[in-house]
């Protein structure tokens, strides 16, 4: 895919893509989706399946949504940028009765701190909950 | 990758996915956070920046085909984050020749104040750089507050 080297993105309506107008659904069952910002106890994670993501996952892998999120809550951190990953989520296994657990991060070194930080909060829920766990990798330049 | 030279042509440098597939994301530089990308960057150059909220890709079904394409992404939490980003933001539109930025916030209030600060970081830097600004509606029901309810 080559970047058109004339793309002008302000031409009224030539480069708004069909999807723009889409009225397809993301089928968000609750707001809001940041953990640091989600309640302890709520309605639906009632025998809720979630899902951890780290931020940037959705933006690495376009079927996200068919793949991970259908059916799901999402529940989005970054280990680099927020605090009390851990705590927050030991508070809402045992507060609530999760079915399942699925965590998705990237391959890069700041998301590696995070299977521990998971694992380690259902391990102190005491409840069985399966965890799956699955990586996204990127092939893009690091520029850190 | 033979003979992988991005500076000897660097206005069309990043301009080319280096493996292009159906599944690939349209992502050219790494890391994604603002707060974490370095302020001089070859892919700055000369570039449409796309600055995102975290939570949009997660609203939004379509989110790499409608506005990604063709610009370069960087994500954001600014209720999170705000200090930190405001001065990231000026340094990166001074430091590079930005030639575009659209925003896509969220339409919670704690997106609210992403748009101001990029707006005011490109004023300051009296570049002439048009900002777009697109807003994801997010259908979940709000449950913020702590207790489940309203």
């Amino acid at each position: 895919m080559m970047l058109e080297k004339n793309f002008n993105p302000w031409k009224n309506f030539e480069n708004y893509s069909h999807e723009m107008f889409s009225q397809m659904s993301s089928e968000l069952v609750q707001w809001p989706v940041k953990l640091w910002k989600a309640p302890i106890v709520s309605p639906y994670y009632h025998k809720a399946h979630l899902l951890i993501a780290a931020d940037c996952s959705a933006f690495s892998y376009p079927p996200f949504h068919e793949g991970y999120s259908k059916g799901k809550i999402p529940l989005i951190c970054c280990p680099e940028t927020d605090f009390d990953i851990m705590t927050k989520l030991s508070r809402i296994f045992l507060n609530n009765d999760i079915q399942s657990v699925t965590l998705v991060k990237m391959d890069k070194s700041c998301c590696h701190g995070l299977t521990e930080l998971v694992m380690q909060a259902v391990k102190s829920s005491r409840i069985p909950v399966p965890l799956q766990v699955s990586t996204i990798f990127v092939d893009a330049e690091d520029m850190e | 990758m033979e003979n992988f030279r991005p500076w000897d042509a660097p206005d069309t440098f990043g301009k080319v996915a280096l493996h292009p597939s159906a599944l690939q994301a349209h992502l050219e530089q790494w890391p994604l956070k603002l707060s974490r990308v370095s302020s001089v960057s070859p892919y700055f150059h000369r570039s449409h920046l796309l600055i995102a909220a975290d939570c949009t890709a997660y609203s939004c079904l379509y989110f790499h085909q409608a506005v990604l394409k063709h610009r370069l992404l960087t994500i954001c939490c600014p209720d999170m984050e705000a200090e930190r980003l405001s001065s990231k933001i000026m340094e990166i539109i001074s430091a590079n020749d930005i030639l575009s930025i659209q925003i896509v916030r969220m339409d919670a209030p704690c997106c609210g104040k992403l748009a101001d600060m990029i707006i005011n970081a490109v004023m300051r830097s009296r570049k002439d750089i048009p900002i777009k600004i697109t807003t994801v509606f997010a259908e979940g029901e709000n449950v913020e507050g702590g207790s489940g309810e309203n």
